[in-house]
C-alpha cells in the first residue's frame, strides 16, 4: 500500500516537473514575446512617409549551405544598405530550419501567425511551405533553381498570386562551352550528382542538352550524401576527360572531395558557382549568389515600399554571368588555360 | 494570454496533429510490439508521395487518405516478412525496407520534390486559423481513439501480449512473431497517414520529408511520457500526442527566442537527457510502471 502511494507520488513529481518546465518556457516566451521592440516605430506620427513605416520581414532559410548562405548574406546586407534595420524601427526575423521539413513548416506558420509584412524564403521546401501557408502575405523566394516546376511561379514572366523571387540557375550552357575551350579534345564529361535533389534534376535538364549540343558524352555517378562524393569522383578516374560541377547541394557541399580527385588524377574540374573558383574549379561562368540575394531583397522592398504586385514581377536571374578562372588551381590539375580565356576573365586567381 | 503564446501554440498544435500520427506509429512498433522499426522514416515519406500523387491524379481527399496508409501497410508488411520469414534481424529489416523505400519514393514521383501548391488538400477543407487547428487535433484524437478501440479487441490483446510476454501467445499455439504481421503494417499505415497529411498540409511531398523522423518521434514520446505517465493504453496514446505537441512547442520557443539553429539539435538532445535522468531517478522510487518492455 505504502509502495503504491510512493509510486503515485513519484509520478506526480515527474509530471509536475515536466509541466513546470513547459510552463516556465512558455512564460519565458510570453515575457520575451511581449517586450516591445528596442526602438519603437514612430508609426502614425505626422509627416511619416509610406516608405518609412515599420516593416516586419521574415526570412526562412531552409538549410546552412554555401549557396543559400551567400544569398541570405546578400539579402541581409541589401536590407541594411536600404536602412531596413532594427535601428530604424523595422524588424527582421531570420530563421533557419537546418534542413528539417517540420521546422521549416513551423517557421512559415509562425511568420503567418505573427502577421509579418513579407516573407523571404530561401530554398525550395521553405518557399513551398511559405506559399502553402499564405495567399495574402507577399512571398519573395530566393535561390530557386526551377520555380516553375516547383509550382512557385505560374511562369517566369508572371509568377501570379502573392509570390515572386529570384532564380539562381547557373549559366550551364556557357559553362559547358568552357569545356571545349579548355580541353578541345574532350569527349566524356564526368558528373557526380545527388538525384534526389530537385535542383539537381533541374540543372541536369539544362546540362544534358548542352553537352549533347557540344558533342560531349555525360558519365553520371549518383550519390546519396556528401560522404559518398569522394568515392564517386574516384570511380570516374579513367572514365572521363573533364569533371563538371552540377547545381547540386550535396556535391557543392563536398566540393573539396572533387577538387582532391581532380588534383590527384589531373582531370580538370570546371563549372560551379562563383565561390567554387576558390575551392577547386579552374574556370566557370558564374551567377553571383550574393548579388542575387541583394536583388531578392530589392524585390521585397519594391513590394513593400512601392506597392508593386508580386504576382506581376518577373522572376529575376543573375545579370550577365561573369567568366572566372583560377590559374593556380589549373596548374595543380596540370591544365594549361588558353591565354585569351585568362585575358577575358573578369576574375582571375593565381 | 499573450499573443506570442498563441503564435507558438497554434502552429505547434497543427503540426503535432500530423506528426503525432507518426508518434502513434512509433508507439505501436516500439512500445507495444517491442520492435525498433526504422521503416517508419520511409513509410512516412511514402504516405506523402502516394497521397500527393493520388491528389495530382484527381482522386478525392478521402481516397488519398486511404491509399496513403495502404501503401504504408505494405511497407510495414515487407519489414515484418523480412524478419519473420527470412529471419533478418529486427533493426536490419527496418533499415532494409527504409533504404529501398528511398528509391521507391523517387521512382514513384519521378523527381525528388512533388509540389502540391496548386492542389487543394485535406487542410484546405477548413478555414485557416484556430478552426483548422481544432479540426486537425480532432482528427488526430479520433485516430488515437480508433487505435485504442483496436487494441481492446481480441486481436489487439494478442498483439500486445506478443510484444510484452511472448509466452502468453505461444502457449495458446500461435507462433511468437505472427502478430508482427499485424502490428508493423498498422504502425506503418499510421506513419503513412501522417505523411499523407503532412504533404497536404505543407504543399509538397519531398523525398527527404521523413528523414530522422523516428528519432524526433522517440524524443517526443519521451517528453510525452514524462508529462502523462503511461500506465494504461489510453494514457500511452495521449502521451504520444501530447509529447509531439510539447516537442513542437519547444522547437517553436527555440525559434522565437532566436536560438541559433545550429544549437537546436543540441538543445533537443540535452532536453532528452534531462528527461531520461529525471525518469531514472524517479524509477528508483517506484516499481516500473511502463507499458511495454524496452525502456527506450
Amino acid at each position: 500500500m505504502k509502495n503504491k502511494e510512493e509510486q503515485h507520488r513519484g509520478s506526480l513529481i515527474a509530471r509536475a516537473a515536466a509541466v513546470a518546465t513547459l510552463a516556465a518556457s512558455l512564460m519565458l516566451l510570453g515575457v520575451c514575446g511581449c517586450r516591445p521592440p528596442a526602438v519603437s516605430p514612430q508609426s502614425g506620427s505626422p509627416g511619416t512617409q509610406p516608405d518609412s513605416s515599420a516593416f516586419t520581414i521574415g526570412i526562412n532559410q531552409y538549410m546552412q549551405q554555401p549557396v543559400l548562405d551567400e544569398v541570405a548574406k546578400g539579402v541581409v546586407d541589401e536590407l541594411e544598405a536600404q536602412n531596413i534595420t532594427a535601428d530604424h524601427g523595422h524588424k527582421i526575423i531570420q530563421q533557419n530550419s537546418n534542413g528539417d521539413q517540420s521546422v521549416s513548416a513551423q517557421i512559415s506558420k509562425q511568420f503567418v501567425s505573427q502577421s509579418v509584412d513579407l516573407i523571404i524564403a530561401l530554398g525550395t521546401p521553405a518557399a513551398q511551405s511559405a506559399c502553402k501557408e499564405t495567399q495574402t502575405i507577399p512571398v519573395v523566394f530566393g535561390a530557386i533553381t526551377d520555380p516553375v516546376s516547383a509550382k512557385l511561379a505560374e511562369s517566369l514572366d508572371r509568377p501570379g498570386g502573392n509570390k515572386t523571387g529570384t532564380s539562381n540557375r547557373w549559366p550551364y550552357e556557357k559553362q559547358v562551352e568552357l569545356i571545349k575551350e579548355i580541353v578541345p579534345d574532350a569527349r566524356t564529361v564526368g558528373i557526380v550528382l545527388n538525384p534526389s535533389e530537385a535542383n539537381t534534376q533541374a540543372s541536369m535538364g539544362f546540362i544534358r542538352p548542352a553537352l549533347a549540343t557540344q558533342g560531349l558524352e555525360a558519365v553520371e555517378v549518383p550519390v546519396a550524401s556528401t560522404t559518398e562524393v569522394l568515392n564517386a569522383a574516384k570511380s570516374l578516374v579513367g572514365r572521363c576527360d573533364v569533371l563538371l560541377i552540377p547545381g547540386c547541394n550535396t556535391v557543392v557541399s563536398a566540393i573539396d572531395a572533387l577538387a582532391k580527385v581532380a588534383r590527384e588524377s589531373k582531370i580538370p574540374l570546371i563549372g560551379g558557382s562563383a565561390d567554387m573558383i576558390d575551392k577547386g574549379s579552374i574556370a566557370t561562368y558564374a551567377s553571383n549568389d550574393y548579388d542575387l540575394g541583394r536583388r531578392t531583397a530589392q524585390m521585397a522592398l519594391e513590394i513593400l515600399r512601392d506597392g508593386k504586385e508580386p504576382g506581376t514581377m518577373p522572376v529575376a536571374f543573375t545579370e550577365a554571368p561573369s567568366l572566372m578562372v583560377n590559374e593556380g588551381e589549373a596548374a595543380l590539375q596540370s591544365v594549361q588555360l588558353p591565354p585569351d580565356l585568362v585575358e577575358q576573365a573578369g576574375t582571375s586567381r593565381q | 494570454m499573450p499573443k506570442a503564446l498563441f503564435d507558438v501554440v497554434l502552429p505547434s498544435a497543427e503540426l503535432a496533429s500530423v506528426y503525432g500520427l507518426a508518434v502513434l506509429a512509433v508507439v505501436v512498433a516500439f512500445r507495444i510490439s517491442n520492435f525498433a522499426d526504422l521503416t517508419i522514416d520511409g513509410s512516412f515519406t511514402l504516405g506523402g508521395v502516394v497521397g500527393g500523387l493520388a491528389l495530382v491524379h484527381g482522386l478525392s481527399i478521402p481516397q488519398t487518405l486511404v491509399l496513403a496508409p495502404l501503401a504504408g501497410a505494405v511497407a510495414g508488411a515487407c519489414t515484418a516478412l523480412l524478419h519473420t520469414r527470412i529471419g533478418v534481424n529486427r533493426l536490419l529489416a527496418g533499415i532494409i525496407t527504409m533504404t529501398v523505400l528511398y528509391s521507391v519514393n523517387l521512382r514513384l514521383m519521378g523527381r525528388p520534390n512533388l509540389s502540391l501548391l496548386d492542389q487543394s488538400g485535406a487542410f484546405d477543407l477548413v478555414r485557416p486559423g484556430p478552426a483548422r487547428v481544432a479540426a486537425g487535433v480532432a482528427f488526430a484524437v479520433a485516430v488515437g481513439a480508433a487505435l485504442w478501440a483496436f487494441l481492446r479487441t481480441d486481436l489487439g490483446h494478442f498483439m500486445r501480449a506478443a510484444g510484452e510476454n511472448a509466452r502468453v501467445v505461444t502457449r495458446r499455439g500461435y507462433p511468437e512473431e505472427l502478430f508482427l504481421l499485424v502490428s508493423l503494417p498498422l504502425a506503418n499505415a499510421l506513419a503513412a497517414l501522417g505523411g499523407g497529411l503532412a504533404a497536404q498540409q505543407q504543399g509538397f511531398a519531398d523525398v527527404g520529408m521523413g528523414t530522422g523522423l523516428v528519432i524526433a518521434c522517440l524524443s517526443a514520446l519521451l517528453l510525452g511520457e514524462a508529462i502523462v505517465p503511461p500506465r494504461s493504453i489510453p494514457r500511452l496514446i495521449a502521451a504520444a500526442l501530447v509529447g509531439m505537441f510539447t516537442y513542437q512547442v519547444l522547437v517553436g520557443i527555440g525559434l522565437r527566442l532566436g536560438l541559433n539553429p545550429w544549437d537546436l539539435k543540441l538543445a533537443t538532445g540535452l532536453l532528452l537527457v534531462v528527461t531520461l535522468v529525471l525518469k531514472r531517478y524517479l524509477r528508483t522510487r517506484r516499481a516500473a510502471a511502463n507499458i511495454g518492455c524496452d525502456p527506450l
